[in-house]
């Protein structure tokens, strides 16, 4: 039997003590959200922050509108329980185009492709906002009872989607990008 | 045994325990803090360990502080973000560059930095890892006092820890 080199032994061995840190680095994945602003003062703001600190930050958010990680949406159009409705029909509809709206400078398209909710605004053919969504996070986030939308819930879902792109938005001053990796 | 015996006996002890006792406060460091203004130039070493004995016996100064107070709400989430701090890999955590300002907080390494530049301040702020391990532990006491926040710098190898510049100031505390 050939012998095997400790060189090799070495490196197997530190692979093996190093893969539950490995896997621990991995089990966390990351939030990403940038910002960039190029009006008359161009700015850019990058925040990259482990999920686990994520669900700590929810609970010293001071605003009063986020209790708990859930936000009371205050909208006299539409309530939460509103498109709980309309998402629930959107969902049995299964993959389709349920919003289209086509005007001369402006473009609205939502729709349904797979485990995704897709919304895509553009104006004058180019592309506004991106919205990419997994169906799992909007059932996350429309699960509190009432007209709270469940914040907490969708980053958890988020979560453990893993790899995803979440938001793109590409204005004429700002680019919105948030991503999960 | 005569009285003589004994009084030296007892004079040696005490010698023992004072040099002791000047190991614990070496080996526990200093706190160098210096203050330059236009009208003030200040250097002042603060041993940590004599600092800790003494806080131990002085009220935390922000104690009655609304802002502190409503931080301290918060104390068990905060010491919860400082516990999670040593497992995180290098990062940057938060940047904000624009014209007027930049603002970083990141991880390298064994320290946790904070660094703020702007037009008329400049401010570094960095925390080694075990100094924010012990922070964490300050965070579980609903009252601590400044002896507990001295205590959480005892061993911290040498450095800046804080520096604060702006157009009439410049503060830095490091360690020694």
């Amino acid at each position: 039997m050939k012998k095997i080199s400790r060189p090799v032994v070495a490196i197997a061995l530190a692979a093996l003590i190093s893969l539950p840190l490995w896997a621990q680095q991995k089990k966390d994945p990351w939030l990403h959200v940038e910002v960039r602003e190029s009006k008359d003062e161009p700015e850019i703001v990058k925040v990259n922050l482990p999920f686990s600190m994520v669900d700590v930050a929810l609970k010293i958010a001071q605003d009063k509108k986020l209790n708990g990680g859930k936000f009371r949406l205050q909208s006299t159009e539409l309530s939460v329980p509103d498109l709980k409705k309309i998402w629930t029909e959107f969902k049995k509809a299964g993959n389709a185009d349920f919003v289209t709206v086509e005007k001369k400078t402006e473009n609205v398209k939502i729709s349904r492709e797979g485990n995704y909710l897709l919304i895509k605004v553009s104006e004058n053919k180019q592309q506004k906002v991106d919205l990419r969504v997994p169906v799992d996070v909007v059932d996350a986030l429309l699960a509190a009872p009432g007209d709270e939308l469940d914040i907490k819930a969708a980053l958890v879902a988020m979560q453990q989607k893993g790899n995803s792109e979440i938001l793109s938005v590409n204005d004429k001053d700002t680019k919105i990008r948030i991503w999960v990796d | 045994m005569t009285v003589k015996t004994a009084f030296k006996y007892i004079a040696l002890s005490l010698l023992i325990l004072f040099i002791a006792g000047i190991i614990y406060v070496i080996q526990a460091g200093f706190a160098l803090v210096s203050v330059r203004t236009p009208d003030t130039r200040m250097w002042l070493p603060v041993p940590i360990a004599l600092g800790q004995i003494a806080g131990k016996m002085v009220e935390f100064p922000l104690k009655q502080d609304k802002e502190f107070q409503e931080f301290w709400k918060y104390r068990e989430e905060i010491g919860q973000l400082l516990r999670l701090l040593p497992g995180l890999p290098d990062a940057d955590f938060v940047e904000v560059q624009s014209a007027k300002e930049q603002i970083r907080i990141f991880k390298r390494g064994d320290s946790f930095c904070v660094q703020v530049t702007g037009p008329d301040e400049k401010i570094n702020l960095r925390l080694p890892i075990e100094t924010i391990e012990r922070l964490a532990e300050v965070f579980d006491d609903s009252s601590p006092d400044l002896g507990d926040f001295f205590a959480s710098l005892k061993g911290q190898s040498a450095g800046d820890l804080i520096y604060v510049k702006t157009n009439t100031e410049e503060v830095r505390i490091s360690i020694w």
